[in-house]
């Protein structure tokens, strides 16, 4: 009863009645919640579309994507061809997919800058391109679709990013068949690698050249540039005809963490392969940006003090481990140096020194700085068909330029992927000798990894490459016949020129010598 | 018992018992409806029956009720009232959509024109009828046409109730040719009855028609009766029992009865009872659904076997407390206490600073009878006494201020003494004026009343000495005894020949209590004075306080309007007592005007001579004063600080 009247009371059969239908309510809304959550999550968290199979992680676009997402504006123009051929392919049919693993959102402390990151995709699309519309891989069948997944930092990402790989290496139809890329060689990329192993992915790294970043160590995994043993011992062979007895060496602290697999294991080489030379002097060391970020010029005040220390006692040459991210400050610190009157040769192996020394205040010939780089590609020397160029180069020359201005190939980035999304293409038309992309597998694909040799060589942009199965630690898995050009900055013949390769030409070979060298061409 | 315009007092109680006779019980896992008695309210006229029924008429929204005045509709018959409650149960209420198909066709048959020479033909015509009948129009009017002019009476729109109209278009789209008809369920309910006999529904229905057409058969007027308010009982039944809402149905239907000692009322309550005696014996856990509520005077209830009917106190209505189970159950309507006349006065939101003194005369002059209360309270609210409290300005104020507009004190009257012949009020008047039953009997036995003895016996002792008392029945006398001092003229006895007459008659019985009672009533201060003096060492001081205090409850003659001490020293005066007895006349005077439920509040003064005289007349006694004295001094003084 109350002041508004007599109401029937609500009867528990009523009540059960209303719970239950509550209940269903409860639970439809919960579902429609959970729905709600999800879109909200999956909107609010989906980078473009939300089938862009792109997600915000950490407040970085992580994914894997065909190129219809743009990582970076910057990007656009690139990321958008490859969208375009990943269409076409589709519309053809009989198509698998390759992944290039890469950094594809880069700041300004990355590894790999932003034009690194370009370039590299601009190669891979090149490849792409020559591999569905040529015979430079074998049978231009099946066609190969690229997908882009961008590696990510932190470890929620490239679980993320490595679990839609796995997903996509099982799927019935258009298979992922490999990944290509992988960045460059830190700890991160190694897992990753191991991880992608342990899925029977192949892979074919791009730039890693870290010495436990190749088959031998991960199997499955093979690379198309050097790894670090091959430049120092390329660098060691350039230091004897230079007449460079003795060095000091500066090291990125970030290799004792082992989070820089690149700068640890040359700074190994170094240690291994040029032990006299080096033993001198103490090693000066950094702590670079590519790993904390926060790295200044002034931090290299006590290394350039220790360097002029070393010049009056005769010495010329530094051996550099470290990151182009950190070789500017070094150099410019060293620009400044005490002793700048005494000429100082910087040695150092693998490194795209172009946005370095694009700095118009870093002179390297007012500053009587020589930079010999063992390097995986010599552009410049390889577009003027200089001695030496691979032949391959031309045609892929060709076809970059078709489409993107050859200065994007001057860091190298471009020609790697491509030598290494070729490589993949090659394995896998390998694996399918009938051109038919039905029952692969990337465990057929990894079986033909190490068979890229003698009929089947890869005829890359850096090089004729082979890939065989040799002793062990005696380089299975590495580039067989890469050259590796030693590039000095500046050039001392051309003032136009940025470099120019010097002395003999080394070039990989399996066993224990690692290099070749002898005069180009 | 509604005072006011919205607010309701006294009848939280009843209401719940309502309630609680409605509420239906779950088991099982559906509703079932228990037997519950039929609710009959009692009271004086004015309690505030009508004024229930009219509140839980509001309160019902939103579950089936009727309302059905039985003494408006005192020659109807069973059947139109089944039809007008049908018609009302059957509007649209947000849990119920209640059906009566049985007791259409029932009301259908009574109303075909058979040949009952002929079964076959009768059979066939029946057979046709109700298929012919079966049109929406038929079954819209048949309730309304069946009730004749009960439903008029109700005061509510006749519109056929949707769920009718939808049930008539139901009859339509389940038509179906042949003998099996359509109506199939309804109509074989008259062959087994939901008694379990065995009877062709068809013959039953002729009989009904049978019966129908000698209705002045008083034993066919009850079958019908039975057989309609079985089939309207089963109806309810089935009705609550259907549908997706069955389970919701957590209250009864109600149907609300006014004025149920009527003829109509006995005799329809009397077959509704007959019908769930009957029903109980075989199916006791199947009860109708259905909550009857009826107003009475009392009549009613004292035709219904001892056995069948329990009484339930206001003490008893308690939330929790166990309720009767009987097949009638009888709740009188008490009177509004002071703390209620005093909340409705509090409601009121007077601009007075009055309020416990004004509540204090309002509930002694109508003894918290709801209707005169109601009236008074009415009256105040458009005349706010400005300094003193003026009963007499209460009875005398006019509606619209219009001098032949009725006083309040006619309209209470007329509400005390509705259906009252006109012709009787001479000898109420008259007889109001005794005290007890035998002295208005002897009134009558002197041949003072037109009407005679057989003239009082049947309309003036049953409205002057009912079985209970009630305040309004306090109210009555007082204002008939009014009515005696104002009258005039040979036609009548006046005051003092009544008063005069009843004090021989209690002289004569030897009631020395109404002998001085009458006498002071007749302005015999002197006397009475006199005698209580002497009497005052001769009975115990409580025998002899007792003795006043009966005495001063005499009526009055109407005031002059003086303030009241003033009233007791004229009074003492005018009687010219001996200097002995003044102390006995002062506090008999004084006693006699503050015990007068007229006299205004300017009463202060009046109760500190009493207290002085309490004081004197208990020191005249040997031995000194008794406590008797000294307490009712000490409350006169408390009473003198009360009032202005």
């Amino acid at each position: 009863m109350t002041d508004q009247g007599i109401v029937p009371p609500e009867t528990s059969m009523l009540r059960r009645r209303r719970m239950r239908r509550r209940m269903a309510l409860a639970t439809v809304a919960v579902v429609l919640a959970a729905a709600g959550v999800w879109g909200v999550v999956t909107v609010s968290g989906a980078c473009g579309s939300l089938d862009s199979g792109v997600q915000d992680i950490d407040g970085t676009c992580v994914g894997v994507n065909d190129g219809s997402y743009v990582f970076h504006p910057e990007l656009a123009d690139v990321l958008g061809r490859i969208e375009e051929e990943n269409a076409r392919v589709r519309d053809e049919g009989g198509y698998v997919s390759v992944a290039l693993l890469d950094p594809l959102t880069p700041t300004e402390t990355s590894a790999l800058p932003l034009t690194s990151v370009r370039n590299r995709l601009e190669g891979a699309y090149t490849a792409q391109r020559r591999v569905n519309t040529s015979h430079v891989a074998g049978d231009p069948n099946p066609r190969i679709q690229l997908l882009l997944a961008n590696q990510g930092d932190t470890d929620d990402q490239w679980t993320h990013v490595l679990d839609r790989l796995r997903e996509l290496s099982v799927a019935e139809e258009h298979p992922l068949l490999a990944v290509v890329g992988l960045g460059v060689s830190t700890a991160r990329t190694r897992e990753q690698a191991e991880d992608l192993a342990d899925s029977d992915i192949p892979m074919v790294g791009a730039v890693l050249t870290a010495d436990d970043l190749e088959h031998d160590a991960i199997s499955g995994l093979i690379k198309t540039s050097p790894s670090n043993r091959h430049y120092v011992a390329a660098l060691r062979h350039h230091m004897r005809i230079e007449g460079l007895d003795t060095a000091i060496m500066v090291r990125d602290s970030n290799s004792e963490e082992g989070i820089d697999l690149y700068t640890r294991s040359l700074e190994e080489e170094f240690e291994e392969q040029m032990e006299k030379v080096i033993s001198r002097y103490r090693t000066q060391q950094f702590t670079g940006k590519s790993a904390s970020g926060d790295s200044t010029p002034s931090l290299f005040a006590g290394v350039q003090a220790n360097i002029c220390a070393s010049a009056a006692d005769g010495n010329r040459a530094v051996l550099y481990a470290g990151r182009e991210i950190d070789l500017g400050d070094l150099l410019r610190s060293l620009r400044n140096r005490t002793c700048r009157e005494t000429p100082l040769t910087l040695l150092t192996a693998g490194l795209e020194l172009g946005k370095v020394l694009a700095d118009p205040d870093l002179d390297l010939r007012a500053a009587k700085l020589t930079i010999l780089n063992a390097a995986t590609v010599d552009p410049l020397g390889w577009s003027g068909e200089e001695p030496g160029t691979p032949v391959g180069y031309p045609d892929f020359h060709g076809a970059f330029v078709r489409h993107f201005p050859a200065n994007h190939l001057l860091d190298g980035g471009a020609i790697m992927v491509h030598d290494a999304l070729l490589t993949a293409a090659r394995a896998i038309r390998l694996a399918a000798p009938n051109g038919a992309a039905s029952y692969l597998t990337p465990e057929r694909v990894r079986g033909q990894l190490l068979n890229l040799n003698g009929e089947f060589v890869v005829t890359g942009a850096s090089g004729t490459l082979e890939f065989s199965d040799g002793r062990k630690d005696e380089g299975t898995g590495v580039p067989g016949g890469k050259p590796i050009p030693v590039l000095r900055y500046p050039s001392l013949t051309d003032r136009e020129r940025a470099s120019e390769r010097v002395g003999d030409l080394c070039h990989i070979v399996a066993g224990p010598k690692l290099v070749a060298c002898g005069p180009a061409g | 018992m509604s005072v006011g315009d919205d607010r309701v007092y006294g009848l939280k109680g009843v209401i719940g018992l309502v309630r609680d006779f409605m509420t239906r019980t779950e088991r099982n896992g559906s509703l079932c409806s228990d037997d519950q008695p039929v609710l009959v309210v009692e009271g004086f006229r004015g309690t505030g029956k009508s004024a229930l029924l009219s509140t839980l008429d509001d309160m019902l929204a939103q579950v089936p009720h009727a309302r059905i005045d039985l003494e408006t509709n005192r020659h109807a018959s069973v059947p139109e009232v089944l039809s007008a409650v049908a018609f009302d149960l059957s509007r649209t209420y947000p849990k119920y959509e209640l059906r009566f198909p049985r007791f259409i066709i029932g009301q259908l048959a009574m109303r075909l024109e058979l040949d009952l020479t002929d079964h076959s033909q009768a059979y066939k015509q029946v057979e046709t009828a109700l298929e012919r009948y079966r049109d929406m129009d038929t079954v819209r009017q048949v309730l309304v046409d069946t009730a004749g002019s009960v439903l008029a009476s109700t005061g509510l729109p006749i519109e056929p109730p949707e769920s009718l109209v939808r049930y008539a278009v139901t009859w339509l789209t389940r038509h179906t040719p042949g003998r099996q008809l359509a109506l199939g369920t309804f109509q074989n309910w008259y062959g087994h009855r939901d008694l379990g006999l065995h009877n062709d529904p068809i013959d039953v229905l002729i009989d009904l028609n049978h019966w129908a057409a000698t209705a002045d058969d008083e034993y066919d007027r009850q079958r019908i009766d039975e057989l309609l308010l079985a089939a309207f009982l089963a109806d309810l039944r089935s009705e609550f029992a259907r549908g997706r809402r069955a389970d919701e149905r957590s209250l009864n239907a109600v149907v609300l009865l006014d004025n149920a000692d009527s003829e109509l009322g006995r005799r329809f309550l009397g077959q509704l009872v007959h019908a769930r005696r009957q029903r109980a014996v075989g199916e006791p856990d199947d009860a109708d659904p259905l909550t009857v509520v009826a107003t009475s005077r009392g009549l009613l209830l004292s035709e219904v076997p001892e056995a069948d009917r329990a009484r339930v106190e206001p003490e008893d209505l308690t939330a929790g407390a166990d309720r009767p189970r009987c097949w009638w159950v009888g709740y009188r309507l008490p009177d509004l206490t002071e703390d209620e006349v005093g909340r409705a006065i509090a409601d009121m939101g007077l601009h007075l600073g009055k309020h416990q003194r004004l509540t204090r005369l309002v509930h002694d002059l109508t003894g918290g009878h709801p209707a005169s209360t109601s009236l008074v309270l009415e009256a105040i609210a458009h005349d706010v006494p400005a300094k003193w409290i003026e009963p007499e300005a209460f009875l005398t104020h006019t509606e619209r201020r219009d001098q032949h507009a009725p006083t309040v004190a006619e309209r209470v009257l007329d509400r005390l003494l509705a259906g009252t012949s006109e012709t009787a009020m001479p000898d109420l008047v008259t007889c109001a004026a005794a005290r007890r039953r035998s002295d208005g009997l002897a009134l009558a036995d002197r041949d003072l009343l037109t009407c005679g003895l057989t003239g009082y016996v049947e309309g003036i002792d049953p409205l002057l000495w009912p079985e209970e008392h009630s305040a309004g029945l306090t109210v009555l006398r007082r204002l008939l005894t009014r009515r005696l001092a104002e009258r005039t003229g040979p036609d009548a006895p006046g005051w003092s020949e009544v008063h005069g007459a009843l004090r021989h008659i209690c002289r004569a019985g030897g009631d020395e209590e109404g002998d001085l009672y009458h006498a002071l009533a007749d302005g015999e201060l002197g006397f009475v004075a006199a005698h209580l003096h002497r009497r005052l060492p001769e009975l115990d001081c409580p025998e002899w306080y007792e003795l006043v205090q009966a005495v001063v409850a005499a009526p009055r003659l109407p005031r002059t309007g003086a303030v009241p001490v003033d009233e007791v020293r004229a009074l003492v005066e005018a009687a010219a007592l001996e200097p002995p007895v003044v102390p006995v006349g002062r506090l008999v005077a004084a006693l006699h005007v503050v015990s007068d439920p007229f006299t205004d509040s300017r009463r202060g003064d009046v109760h500190l001579q009493i207290a002085d005289d309490l004081a004197e007349v208990g020191r005249m006694r040997e031995g000194g004063p008794h406590a008797v004295f000294l307490e009712a001094a000490r409350h006169h003084r408390r009473e003198a600080e009360w009032w202005d």
